[in-house]
């Protein structure tokens, strides 16, 4: 029924190829710490290049800004080059970004208080810190990866 | 009418439909996911929405998000496009449960044709020839023969489980049936732990031919003639015409009624394709109906002087089918061509990339439908397929003529693409003569086991 369905399995990706996503994630590690803009490395059928940008990319005219949240960069093996968007390296700040395609609401209803404010502390499995800066504004529709907080 | 259409697609097919869209004065509305920032429907649509991560699991087939797209953008209707999510019934049923308009068929009908036993027993009930063969499973070798002397030699045994050509063995007597019976089902047993095996007809060189269905909601239902897509790789279509140079009057008029009648019994609304695998003779077994429009849709535009996309739209929204589409004759002659970013040389393995430098081949009869620009970046994440060229002539060897000068023109350097393989399918003497099956790209390929047929 499906015939011009993409066979994802069939294609290579980075996950699969000769460098590991775990590597790739060490050496942008290291850039960071290091602060280094770019990294190239090349070898025996295999070729990396990790460029860290320093302001978002826009996309769309008419949406907001799509950003994913870990620093990722252009990788290119002789048969992949996953297309992954510029990503802003986060070295102070925290982005919380959208998980799904919604209308995001900062309060349960009008009446109520937000769930956070601005200078609260938040504890959650992966963010820890203080909200900076809420980047969506209440009852607004957003789009996946939009980022919605920003945490110091 | 619709005044805002949110298309639940990506690639050639997503900017064939914003096209019609704006030529009918509707707003559009893209979902993309985040390997597609670049493509060219994000940028021609009237709003995009980023749905997800690149993997289609993740983005196109997430039913939630593009319905949470949909009512965040405030559209009246869905265009699924082709693959992804065109012919999931569960979805065009919550697209109406959401109030937002499926543009294509109802879900019952959907499931009715979907599933291909129940589509052939639909097809049997309307009176159109399936291929003959057993009602499941044939357990013993008598059996096998009782069925092989009913529907005569040669015929296909088919391991039930089965798929890859393994457990098939194609038989032509009573002797290499019971030998092959046995065969296939050891082969069947190992390669799939179920031995079940079944019997149908071979259909000796078949032509794959399909007839192009177009119903409105007040019961107004026609037929656009066929397409040939015998130019098949592993199953994958890579050139179509319309008509069929197997073709005349009476045999497109006796398919053409199979092919109303089969979509009246499900009373079908909007655009289908009903396919039939026909022999040289001109026997015709169906074979089963997609119920969404089609990749080569664009040939049967060319020769019908319609709008397909555009006739769906309007169909979704209510109208009756156009008088133009509803008594349109063929006029002339069109072929389409296939553009993969695949390596013909290294057995037509995926080549994603940057695309350095792109010119689209034009002038008269010439038509380019694709998302790919100069220093586009095709993703290995999607389907290979990265431009549609049709060409049109008054006759078959005119469109054939111009269609191996259009691929002469068409440059797409950075990446590899099959335009060199389609330039010598356009060459190819074969072709040029119209005298090709199911199994042309195989011969040409490999000509060695042509050699060695029996």
């Amino acid at each position: 029924m499906f015939k011009r369905q993409p066979n994802i399995s069939s294609y290579p990706n980075k996950e699969t190829g000769p460098l590991e996503l775990k590597d790739i994630k060490a050496i942008i590690d290291l850039m960071k710490k290091n602060d280094l803009a770019v990294f190239k490395l090349e070898k025996e059928g295999m070729k990396i290049e990790l460029e860290a940008h320093r302001h978002p990319v826009p996309l769309v005219a008419t949406q907001p800004v799509v950003q994913s949240a870990p620093a990722a960069a252009q990788v290119a093996t002789p048969s992949s080059t996953p297309a992954s968007p510029p990503v802003e390296p986060k070295a102070k700040y925290k982005e919380v970004v959208s998980p799904m395609v919604g209308t995001f609401y900062r309060a349960p209803s009008p009446d109520s208080a937000p769930y956070v404010q601005v200078g609260q502390d938040i504890t959650a499995d992966t963010v820890q810190g203080v909200i900076a800066e809420v980047l969506a504004e209440n009852g607004t529709p957003v789009q996946f990866g939009q980022p919605l907080f920003r945490v110091k | 009418m619709f005044n805002k259409i949110l298309i639940a697609n990506r690639g050639e097919i997503a900017l064939r439909i914003i096209r019609a869209c704006k030529e009918l004065g509707i707003a559009t509305v893209a979902v993309f996911s985040e390997a597609d920032v670049d493509s060219l429907h994000v940028q021609l649509a009237d709003e995009a929405i980023c749905i997800g991560r690149p993997p289609s699991s993740e983005s196109y087939l997430k039913i939630d998000r593009i319905i949470s797209a949909a009512e965040i953008s405030d559209v009246d209707a869905i265009h699924p496009g082709y693959g992804f999510l065109a012919e999931n019934a569960h979805f065009a049923e919550v697209c109406a449960s959401c109030r937002i308009k499926f543009i294509g068929p109802s879900p019952d009908a959907i499931r009715a044709m979907g599933d291909k036993n129940a589509a052939r027993e639909q097809a049997r009930k309307a009176g159109v020839p399936i291929c003959p063969g057993s009602d499941g499973e044939v357990a013993t070798e008598d059996e096998g023969l009782k069925i092989a002397k009913r529907i005569g030699y040669p015929v296909m045994i088919k391991a039930i489980a089965g798929g890859g050509g393994r457990g098939m063995r194609a038989v032509h007597n009573d002797g290499s049936l019971v030998q092959g019976f046995h065969a296939a089902r050891i082969e069947a047993e190992k390669a799939f732990g179920n031995g079940g095996v079944y019997i149908e007809k071979l259909i000796e060189c078949p032509h794959h031919i399909e007839f192009q269905i177009l119903g409105d909601s007040h019961g107004r239902l026609v037929h656009l003639g066929e397409r040939d897509c015998s130019i098949q790789r592993r199953n994958q279509k890579i050139v179509e015409e319309c008509p069929s140079p197997l073709m005349d009057k009476n045999l497109r008029k006796e398919m053409g009624d199979c092919s109303v009648r089969l979509a009246e019994s499900v009373e079908y609304e909007n655009a289908g394709t009903i396919e039939y695998l026909v022999d040289k003779n001109g026997h015709f077994y169906f074979m089963e109906m997609n119920t969404r429009i089609q990749v080569e849709h664009p040939v049967t535009e060319e020769v019908y002087g319609c709008d397909l996309v555009k006739e769906q739209i309007l169909i979704a929204s209510g109208a009756h089918l156009s008088d133009h589409v509803a008594n349109a004759q063929p006029r002339s002659h069109a072929i389409e061509c296939r553009i993969n970013a695949e390596d013909p040389d290294k057995d037509f393995q995926p080549s994603p990339g940057m695309i350095d430098l792109y010119y689209a081949p034009g002038g008269r009869g010439v038509r380019v439908d694709s998302h790919i620009y100069s220093k586009y970046t095709i993703s290995p994440y999607y389907d290979s397929m990265i431009s549609k060229l049709i060409c049109v002539g008054s006759t078959r060897s005119s469109a054939t003529r111009r269609m191996a000068r259009a691929l002469g023109e068409y440059l797409i350097t950075g990446i590899k693409t099959t335009i060199p393989f389609q330039r010598k399918i356009m060459r190819h003497a074969d072709f040029v003569r119209g005298d090709f099956d199911t199994g042309f790209v195989e011969k040409i390929l490999d000509p060695k086991p042509l050699e060695m047929k029996q």
